[in-house]
């Protein structure tokens, strides 16, 4: 097994932050051409107009997804070796439905924010400012939420931990309602004229 | 056919193919398996097998994993001290590897080298099996003919190594005499290395 290159030893701090710049570019510049710096692309996939984002997100998990499972099934990845967020149940649906409103109201996420400020978009450097005030406030708060920021933990959960199934059922059962789902997205679009 | 509905096509198949490969870690992490290679002893090897395997030049890795001053004062030929740490991060050899010593580190160290998907084995019975098996094996008298005549392989064998077949009451695994290297405890003076089988047709011969 020789990835995690960073975790196996193979790739060194400076490196990786070098690597790091590198992948970033690459995602920005991916983002911008599939129309991602754009708010009302954005908004439209919570009004059924325009599911470019659905299908964008679903193929990257689907491909990181599937990559994943298979190198380390081939053994080219220590799979136990990638690091797995925590789980707080709690903390995490709240700052979800945050986000939710957010997305919706600024048309962007904070990925995008940046990906449209790059592209000379206000709108983007608006919701880059919001995005840092907030954080700003969130750090000043944080002795006051920090009980409920660190409720309901369940440690770095997986599906296949949680259903008790194999990983392989998991990949299958997302690839499945992937291709469900831009199917149905196709559907959509055509349907709303776009 | 559009490029869209290829990639479709190559996610439904590894997708599909991911159910029939369960996890995503290899085999050698499966619990299961690793128990059944257990219950099917597939996990040790025969003194004996041993003896064949390192006349025979098969390649095997013979690896001690006791302290040095244990190594120093007796070991298998063609064994080689390494520390359980170092040995996990070892390249995989061409061959087999048999382990023995340290206690329940030895155990471990199997675990470890199949997770890896490395092909070891554990020395049944450990330096005392090899002592007893191959440098003095017993044949009761009143054991059958075809035992007696299955005894001459393992004679040849224990001749080759130095040591000293004989009919009779078993001795005890630890007999001082027995140790396969000398310097320590009743043996002759060659120092112990990768020449050890060797000196030792030399020494018994």
């Amino acid at each position: 097994m020789s990835m995690p290159l960073y975790e196996q030893g193979l790739l060194g701090e400076g490196a990786s932050l070098w690597v790091a710049l590198a992948i970033g570019i690459a995602f920005g510049w991916f983002l911008e051409r599939g129309g991602m710096g754009n708010a009302r692309k954005l908004a439209g996939q919570f009004y059924f107009t325009d599911l470019t984002v659905f299908k964008v997100m679903f193929t990257a998990i689907v491909t990181a997804m599937l990559g994943l499972f298979w190198f380390a099934r081939l053994g080219w990845l220590d799979a136990s070796l990638l690091y797995v967020t925590e789980t707080y149940v709690l903390p995490q649906l709240v700052g979800g439905i945050v986000f939710g409103v957010g997305f919706v109201v600024g048309g962007l996420c904070p990925g995008t924010s940046c990906v449209a400020a790059a592209s000379g978009r206000t709108d983007g450097f608006a919701l880059i400012g919001g995005m840092l005030f907030g954080t700003l406030l969130f750090a000043e708060a944080f002795p006051l939420i920090e009980g409920f920021y660190r409720s309901t933990p369940l440690g770095p959960l997986t599906f296949p931990d949680l259903l008790g199934l194999p990983g392989g059922v998991l990949v299958f059962a997302v690839v499945a309602m992937a291709l469900a789902g831009f199917a149905l997205a196709e559907r959509i679009e055509a349907r709303s004229g776009r | 056919m559009s490029t869209n509905r290829a990639l479709a096509l190559i996610a439904a198949v590894l997708g599909s193919l991911a159910l029939l490969a369960g996890g995503p870690e290899r085999a050698a992490l499966d619990p299961h398996r690793l128990a059944a290679a257990i219950q099917a002893g597939e996990d040790e090897i025969a003194p004996l097998t041993l003896a064949r395997w390192i006349r025979a030049g098969d390649g095997v890795r013979v690896v001690d994993l006791g302290p040095a001053d244990a190594f120093a004062a007796g070991h298998v030929p063609t064994a080689v001290n390494v520390a359980l740490d170092a040995l996990v991060d070892e390249p995989a050899s061409p061959g087999p590897m048999v382990l023995y010593g340290g206690g329940l580190r030895v155990g471990q160290a199997w675990v470890l080298l199949r997770v890896q998907g490395r092909d070891a084995r554990v020395l049944r019975g450990g330096l005392d099996g090899w002592v007893r098996d191959v440098m003095s094996p017993v044949l009761p008298e009143n054991a059958p003919t075809e035992a007696h005549a299955a005894f001459e392989e393992t004679k040849a064998l224990s001749r080759w190594f130095g040591g000293t077949p004989r009919i009779g009451p078993a001795v005890t695994p630890l007999d001082p005499d027995a140790l396969p290297i000398p310097g320590a405890r009743g043996g002759g003076s060659a120092p112990p290395s990768e020449d050890a089988a060797a000196a030792l047709r030399r020494r018994g011969c």
